[in-house]
């Protein structure tokens, strides 16, 4: 019986590259919900501020529909 | 928590190959190309793992709609698919040079293709839905009818005229391999059963995440 050591190597490779393909796509995964979490926290504290200010009266209200408005450069695009 | 597991996983895997190339000696009948099965035989007993934990989480979730058994099914059956594929591209890769053919359609192993069709097709329907309540409901289904291949991929070799061999893992009776081949099985079994644990960990960890940000 020949040793066939390619088809062993290939094997072998075969599972790393698998288990290592779907490694990377949860750290890739992983990395996008950290931007996410800090892209997310920017905005939360902005208008937690904006509440308080406006509640003690030292920032006027922003007229109009009433909402709190980010700012342009804090907010996400849509999933 | 994960790093202590991560590195559990590197020194399992590394004592695996230490086993498998340089301990577990080279096979009288089939050559060196038996090393294979060192990768191929952990895969798919791993593969059944996955496929068992996605059948529990899918009866714990169709009884008490926890949302964290949907998480553990659907991770489970994502690393399960992975290692079913290893297993059938390991298994033609030993199939060349041992039978002369990449595949052949006999009973283990078109069992084995409808069980990683059949487990595609619980991701899919997961990705297909859009509403999480239906798509946890209607996968948890789809976990527990693909489960019923499980059995059928095992006792194929006995039922039906195959190719394969009987199991030579996971049968009546004491075993009939020699004490290095098993225990090189055994290792690789640990190190790939390891490596399952800490991606669903890894893969639960992240849905949980997932959810939360979409919340």
């Amino acid at each position: 019986m020949p040793d066939n050591w390619s088809f062993v190597i290939a094997a072998y490779l075969l599972a790393a590259v698998v288990l290592g393909a779907y490694w990377r796509h949860l750290v890739k995964k992983e990395r996008e919900l950290e931007v996410h979490d800090r892209m997310d926290r920017p905005v939360k504290s902005t208008q937690s501020m904006s509440v308080n200010q406006s509640v003690k009266g030292t920032q006027p209200r922003v007229p109009g529909t009433g909402h709190l408005r980010s700012e342009p450069s804090t907010r996400r695009p849509l999933p | 928590m994960t790093r202590t597991l991560g590195w559990l996983v590197v020194l399992a895997l590394v004592a695996g190959l230490v086993m498998g190339f340089l301990v577990a000696p080279r096979d009288a009948a089939q050559g060196n190309v038996q090393r294979i099965m060192y990768v191929h035989v952990p895969s798919v007993l791993v593969a059944y793992l996955a496929f068992a934990v996605v059948l529990l989480a899918s009866i714990v979730y169709l009884t008490t709609r926890r949302e964290s058994a949907d998480r553990i099914g659907h991770a489970s059956a994502e690393v399960g698919v992975l290692f079913t594929g290893i297993t059938i591209a390991s298994g033609a890769i030993w199939g060349k040079p041992t039978w002369g053919t990449w595949w052949t359609w006999d009973a283990r192993l078109t069992s084995v293709a409808v069980l990683f069709v059949m487990y595609l097709g619980y991701l899919l329907v997961r990705g297909m839905v859009d509403d999480r309540e239906r798509a946890a409901r209607y996968s948890a289904v789809v976990g527990i009818v693909a489960a019923l291949d499980v059995p059928l991929v095992h006792f194929s070799v006995y039922s039906w005229p195959s190719l394969k061999q009987p199991p030579t893992m996971l049968k009546p009776g004491p075993s009939t391999m020699p004490g290095v081949f098993a225990a090189t099985l055994l290792v690789n079994l640990a190190a790939l059963a390891l490596v399952y644990v800490f991606l669903v960990t890894k893969r639960v960890a992240l849905l949980r995440r997932e959810e939360e940000a979409l919340a």
